[in-house]
């Protein structure tokens, strides 16, 4: 059965948050959902045990993009909607890493959204996390593919009339073996998220809701926290393993009618554990020898 | 005396056949005809007794299924092209040759070969009867089928062909039994019969039919046969890569085919990708992580992976992208050969982005020169790009055998610890390169991104220190062109050359040759080939152009997009310089360029 961070060195040392926040200030707009994020994000890197120098956070571009400069550890902010292969290139020859990848709705929905359903059906041992919050912020306001219809911004003047995505759906369809929702304004929630997800052996999905102040307004973070349903609490009992109920879950879109929590799980063989069984096949050519490779160009 | 209208027809026989180390054959039919596979087995036949070949192999537009054709070039001494013109065509069919005869050109006295089954006569048949053909009708299909099965006529080809030409039969056979070692012992029979039936075909049947040529030879010690592909992907496995990412393309993906068998018994990974962009980004991702990584591509890919490339020359990844050229724009000729990617490897990128780019000359070079761009790229941490194209990658080749061992490795300098001192990823005070931190080494914990950045690699938009990166950055490569530039420049041909032949790539092959057949002819022609095309190694190209008295440069593309390139680095006089460039789709002829050489004198 797959493990876990398989290959990853723990660390016996007692880590806190803070061990994983670096002096960078965030450029962050004030009141931004992200600062939630990046504060789960440490904590949960705090207890899964594993030292910053094993840590690889990745993300493409956005105001998610900046996130690699704020939490130690080694850092790429790479391109936009590129986060995925990078992070399954370091992770399919760096095993003993552990590895965060991140973006926005945009990044990872429209510019990238290619590698979205190839990362999952691989299945490599990573973290894919996703800041959906509607709108492209750090090009200040325009619609992204997860705006909800009849949404007004600075390129949908008249609302905007194109169908949104759903993130959560799109990613048990593709195969994601783990599925899960969270809210940057419940931070121990979304921590436990994030350690669930690193406990995950294989590619493991989350669908976070970072309000955006500036194009969304103050009121969203406070209707959110009024209306959000915690699964397998308050009564609101869920199975991840059960496929038909978690797709209703999944396909909850309105940010204000939403479960939040592991949405589905499903345990199966990780890229790097097919890899193995694939070299030990592969190894039956021939020892891993110049010279003998040689061979095959004698006529 | 054979019946001419079932079993041969003699147009014109000279009274002895020329003899010649040097033979040229091409084999055309259309798919299943197994016509390929009778020109790689004379190949490995001529590789086995130590001769050096070549085979070229050309397909319909389909790139799968339909017509095929091949042209085999054996030869005692070392070859340098494919050979302009056919000594000997087979043709199992004329319907196929129409097609490829504009790549076929035949030699004066040419020996054609056709099926008894095309039941063109003999004096209708598409060649040009100025060429005084000597024309064989051979029932291939008749006699295959009696031996066992139609299926079996290439082989039976090879038998009346060693036995005709005064090939290596023993070598021949060598090679039909080493191709076929794994098949059933019928199967084997069944060629062992199909040879035997094409043999004794000639001894019955054509005894007293004088062929125009004969072929003479010594034995040698056994060569290797590889293709450019594939010897560029061993060279990539040489040189430590151990993760692959690609995404399937004509004609590039022998690379990733070969690197697919290979890779995982070393402990590395293949990966093939959705797209060109996430090949590139596996590979960044990767060596961001510290593993040697490698796409290939040609040139639609190409497009695709740019702002990768951008971005691992600002974050100053080591990366090696090869692009096995074919004709362009766009899908243009997929299956055909052009050096038209010159200058989409040499300016693509957003902003002042510093590249290397090398180019092979020949199949063997494609080994050295994979090796040398992993060395140049884990030295100088930057993205380099091989120039490789359809000619030099897909041709199989005798290679002199070599010493995988002789080339030395290099990996990236990295970092050790620091002290006390926080770790700087891009240091200003250093000399260019800084060591690399490695995921995994504690002390180097670091950001790096696309973003303009200062030595720790946090970003910045100050303008001052964004010029101060960029100068570093290309600074790089002027060390490069400086220091490794003399040997990346390679000259050919005549001691002291009058004339001078400037080019790159695949086209080095032929004009090789071209300056070595005029060498004999008592004009003096060097060759000088640049394998580091950017950053441009001017001096040495410059000792060249000075030692000759005119040069005409020479590439496969309409725009000459190297000269011109070249020409805004190196004082190039006009009036002692003349451009030959010209659309792809076939190689250049050794005639064409001796020619261009020619033409030098009468400017």
């Amino acid at each position: 059965m797959a493990t876990a961070l398989a290959g990853v060195p723990r660390t016996e040392a007692k880590l806190s948050a803070k061990d994983f926040k670096t002096d960078l200030k965030p450029i962050w707009c004030p009141g931004c959902g992200d600062f939630g994020v990046l504060a789960a994000l440490t904590k949960a890197l705090s207890e899964v045990q594993v030292a910053p120098e094993n840590v690889a956070v990745l993300t493409g571009i956005g105001c998610a993009g900046r996130l690699p400069g704020y939490v130690s550890g080694y850092g790429f902010n790479a391109l936009h909607g590129r986060v995925l292969p990078l992070a399954t290139g370091l992770k399919l020859t760096r095993p003993d890493l552990l590895v965060f990848a991140a973006g926005g709705d945009g990044d990872g929905l429209a510019i990238g959204a290619g590698h979205f359903p190839h990362a999952a059906r691989r299945n490599p041992d990573i973290t894919y996390l996703m800041f959906d919050n509607q709108i492209y912020g750090l090009t200040k306001g325009q619609f992204s593919p997860t705006t909800p219809m009849g949404d007004v911004t600075t390129t949908t003047r008249f609302g905007s009339i194109e169908a949104p995505m759903n993130p959560a759906t799109l990613a048990m369809a593709y195969g994601a073996s783990f599925v899960a929702r969270a809210f940057s304004g419940n931070v121990p929630h979304h921590a436990a998220m994030i350690l669930e997800a690193f406990r995950h052996p294989g590619f493991a999905f989350i669908q976070s809701i970072p309000p955006c102040v500036t194009f969304r307004g103050n009121e969203q973070f406070k209707t959110i926290r009024e209306k959000a349903r915690w699964l397998n609490q308050d009564d609101h009992d869920h199975d991840p393993a059960d496929w038909s109920a978690a797709w209703e879950i999944a396909s909850q879109a309105d940010v204000y009618d939403m479960s939040f929590g592991v949405i589905w799980r499903q345990e199966r063989p990780t890229y790097e554990e097919r890899l193995a069984f694939l070299r030990e096949k592969a190894a039956q050519r021939g020892p891993a020898e110049l010279d003998s490779v040689l061979k095959q160009f004698h006529p | 005396m054979p019946d001419p209208s079932t079993a041969a027809h003699l147009a014109a026989a000279p009274s002895a056949p020329r003899k010649t180390d040097d033979i040229v054959i091409g084999i055309v039919g259309s798919g299943g005809d197994g016509v390929i596979s009778s020109g790689e087995l004379l190949v490995s036949a001529a590789a086995a007794e130590g001769l050096y070949a070549t085979i070229l192999k050309s397909f319909g537009p389909q790139i799968r299924g339909g017509e095929s054709s091949c042209r085999v070039r054996i030869s005692q001494e070392e070859v340098l092209s494919y050979g302009d013109r056919l000594d000997v065509l087979v043709a199992f069919n004329w319907a196929d040759f129409g097609r490829f005869r504009e790549e076929l050109a035949l030699a004066p006295g040419v020996l054609v070969i056709y099926d008894t089954r095309d039941g063109t006569p003999p004096e209708e048949i598409p060649v040009d009867p100025a060429l005084a053909p000597v024309v064989l009708r051979i029932p291939f299909h008749d006699l295959a089928t009696e031996v066992g099965s139609a299926l079996s006529k290439n082989i039976l080809l090879l038998g009346v062909l060693g036995e005709l030409l005064d090939l290596p039969t023993d070598g021949i056979a060598g090679a039909v039994e080493r191709k076929f070692r794994r098949k059933s012992e019928e199967v084997r029979a069944a060629n062992q019969k199909a040879l035997d039936a094409g043999r004794a075909y000639v001894l019955r049947e054509l005894t007293d039919t004088q062929v125009p040529v004969a072929f003479v030879h010594q034995k040698g010690e056994p060569k290797l046969l590889m293709t450019g592909n594939e010897a560029l992907a061993f060279g990539a496995l040489k040189a430590g890569c151990r993760l692959y990412a690609g995404y399937p393309i004509t004609p590039s993906s022998d690379v990733m085919e070969w690197l697919a068998n290979e890779l995982p018994r070393f402990g590395g990974t293949m990966m093939q990708t959705e797209d060109e962009i996430a090949a590139i980004g596996m590979c960044v991702g990767a060596s961001f992580g510290g593993t040697k990584a490698m796409t290939s591509t040609a040139g639609p890919g190409l497009s695709l992976m740019t702002e990768f490339l951008g971005l691992a020359a600002i974050a100053e990844i080591p990366l090696v992208i090869a692009d096995i050229q074919r004709v362009g724009p766009s899908t243009g000729i997929p299956t055909k050969t052009e050096q038209c990617d010159f200058a989409h490897a040499a300016h693509a990128g957003p902003g002042d982005t510093p590249r290397v780019v090398v180019a092979p000359y020949d199949v063997a070079d494609c080994f050295r020169m994979a090796v040398e761009a992993f060395n140049i790229a884990e030295e100088y941490q930057t993205p380099v790009l091989i120039l490789s194209d359809q000619y030099l990658g897909q041709r199989k080749e005798s290679v002199e055998p070599f010493d995988i061992h002789r080339w030395p490795v290099v990996d990236r300098v990295t970092f050790g610890e620091n002290g006390s001192e926080p770790y700087r990823r891009y240091r200003l005070d250093d000399g260019q390169v800084s060591p690399m931190a490695i995921p995994g080494q504690a002390g180097g914990e670091h950001t790096i991104s696309g973003l303009e950045h200062v030595e720790t690699g946090d970003p910045t938009s100050s303008a001052a220190v964004h010029a101060r990166m960029n100068a570093r950055r290309h600074a790089k490569l002027e060390r490069l062109a400086r220091e490794r530039g003399p040997e990346l420049v390679r000259t050919f041909g005549a001691e002291r050359p009058e004339l001078g032949i400037v080019c790159w790539g695949s086209t080095s092959a032929q004009a090789r040759e071209a300056a070595r057949r005029l060498n004999r002819e008592g004009l003096a022609v060097g060759v000088c080939v640049p394998q580091l095309l950017c950053p441009l190694p001017v001096a040495p190209i410059a000792a060249f152009l000075d030692s000759v008295e005119r040069a005409v440069w020479v590439e496969l593309n309409h725009q000459g997009q190297f000269y011109h390139y070249a020409k805004g680095r190196l004082d190039v006089d006009p009036a002692r310089s003349r451009l030959y460039a010209r659309s792809g789709g076939t190689p250049f002829s050794v005639e064409e360029i001796v020619d261009q050489v020619l033409a030098l004198r009468r400017a």
